[in-house]
């Protein structure tokens, strides 16, 4: 990979996706759990793509709050199988929130979470962009 | 057909000469061409120019080049690059360029983590084979952290398949039961753990043998010129990878310091990188 791919794949996570640059209530989310299957049929496509899009700059913005990926095999068509997206409490016991992830855009999905989260906006001069050096050689 | 001839550096006896003119080998035998000497010579040169400029770029500190971070930094990427992947697949890996010239043999040595890099679920139990007196058993046991330590209750628990050798990564004996354990050949044999003084695993003290064995990860510098070292997964904490690195900073600059030759190697760039994230230069030197 060339160092300009590098580069923006690290600015990926914490400069390029804006919509889930926030900074997550730790006192009051303790962890969030998505679960969906490994193939996109049966409209679990949105939640892998949110996992693969979003789900980092969550991550790299709230990096002591658990987050956890359940993908299940499965390849029967008529099974059905749970695409669901939980917030739990501090104590992991009790779930605040829960949303349906089921034909639904990656993008839909971050927006939906985010009206779910206790949550605010970073402050635009914690926001990180990379910026890689000229080599003189 | 016609034969073609070169005429080019003939004397005039050659060029006379109705034999040269029907002769094909007269092209072989004329003056040898410079070509293939003046093209070796401009690889050389090239070759020359391209060690100088990969010494300048090694020389060069680390935050001079373009994808520098710190180590806490690097380890935040890293950190949101595998949220979501079963923490099996999480191995965090450095990879460090060497710069050598044309000759210098390649680097190996060994590396102590002082935090074990293998997973929970590997094997990593170590068995040792000895007639000693209960004071060393109660040694190899507590001091060594050996999970098995018998004679030949050991053999007869090994025979009846009351132990579970897929668990165990090493074992070691003294010479006062080695050669009673030829009769476990078949079953310790195809998983390497049949002690002998062939392999440096028999020795009336096996302090240090284990010591060496158990903690170290032995590396080599394949044809690549780089060496990349497994140094934890991402549910360390960063002080702990920060410290199996400077593990790995050791154990290599003492294999430098042990290379044999007139110019040794140079340590370049160090990247670290996870399984699915981008690699990252950090300070290595």
């Amino acid at each position: 990979m060339s160092i300009l791919q590098r580069a923006q794949k690290i600015n990926k996570i914490s400069f390029t996706t804006k919509l889930t640059q926030v900074k997550i209530d730790h006192e009051k989310v303790g962890k969030i759990k998505l679960v969906f299957q490994r193939d996109n049929m049966n409209g679990h496509m949105g939640a892998r793509k949110f996992w693969k899009n979003y789900l980092p700059t969550l991550k790299f913005y709230n990096i002591d709050l658990p987050m956890e990926v359940v993908r299940i095999e499965n390849k029967d068509k008529n099974k059905e199988i749970p695409c669901i997206l939980e917030i739990q409490d501090k104590s992991l016991n009790k779930e605040i929130a829960k949303l349906d992830m089921r034909n639904l855009r990656d993008t839909e999905i971050a927006e939906k979470l985010l009206e779910l989260l206790p949550h605010v906006p970073v402050p635009q001069n914690e926001i990180i962009e990379f910026v890689p050096k000229i080599m003189k050689h | 057909m016609m034969n073609t001839v070169v005429l080019r550096s003939y004397t005039a006896s050659e060029l006379f000469c109705t034999k040269r003119f029907i002769s094909t080998s007269s092209i072989l035998l004329g003056p040898k061409s410079n070509d293939a000497k003046v093209a070796r010579d401009k690889s050389k040169k090239k070759e020359l120019r391209k060690l100088a400029m990969n010494k300048n770029i090694a020389k060069d500190p680390a935050y001079n080049q373009p994808l520098y971070m710190p180590l806490d930094m690097a380890l935040r990427y890293l950190r949101a690059a595998e949220v979501g992947y079963p923490t099996s697949q999480q191995t965090i890996s450095i990879t460090t360029k060497i710069v050598r010239d044309k000759g210098t043999p390649n680097l190996r040595g060994k590396v102590f983590f002082p935090h074990s890099i293998e997973s929970e679920n590997s094997k990593s139990k170590i068995m040792v084979f000895t007639n000693n007196d209960q004071s060393q058993i109660d040694y190899y046991k507590n001091e060594l952290g050996c999970d098995y330590v018998g004679g030949q209750d050991l053999v007869d628990a090994i025979q009846n398949d009351k132990i579970n050798l897929d668990e165990i990564k090493l074992s070691f004996a003294t010479p006062d039961i080695a050669s009673s354990l030829n009769k476990l050949g078949k079953k310790l044999g195809p998983k390497g753990l049949l002690p002998s003084t062939k392999r440096g695993t028999v020795a009336e003290n096996l302090t240090n043998i284990i010591k060496e064995n158990s903690a170290s990860y032995p590396f080599t510098q394949k044809r690549a010129d780089a060496i990349s070292f497994p140094v934890g997964r991402l549910t360390f904490s960063d002080l702990k990878l920060a410290q199996n690195i400077n593990a790995v900073r050791d154990g290599l600059y003492k294999s430098l310091s042990e290379q044999q030759s007139r110019k040794p190697s140079i340590v370049g760039h160090t990247y670290i990188t996870s399984t699915n994230s981008p690699a990252i230069t950090i300070d290595f030197k």
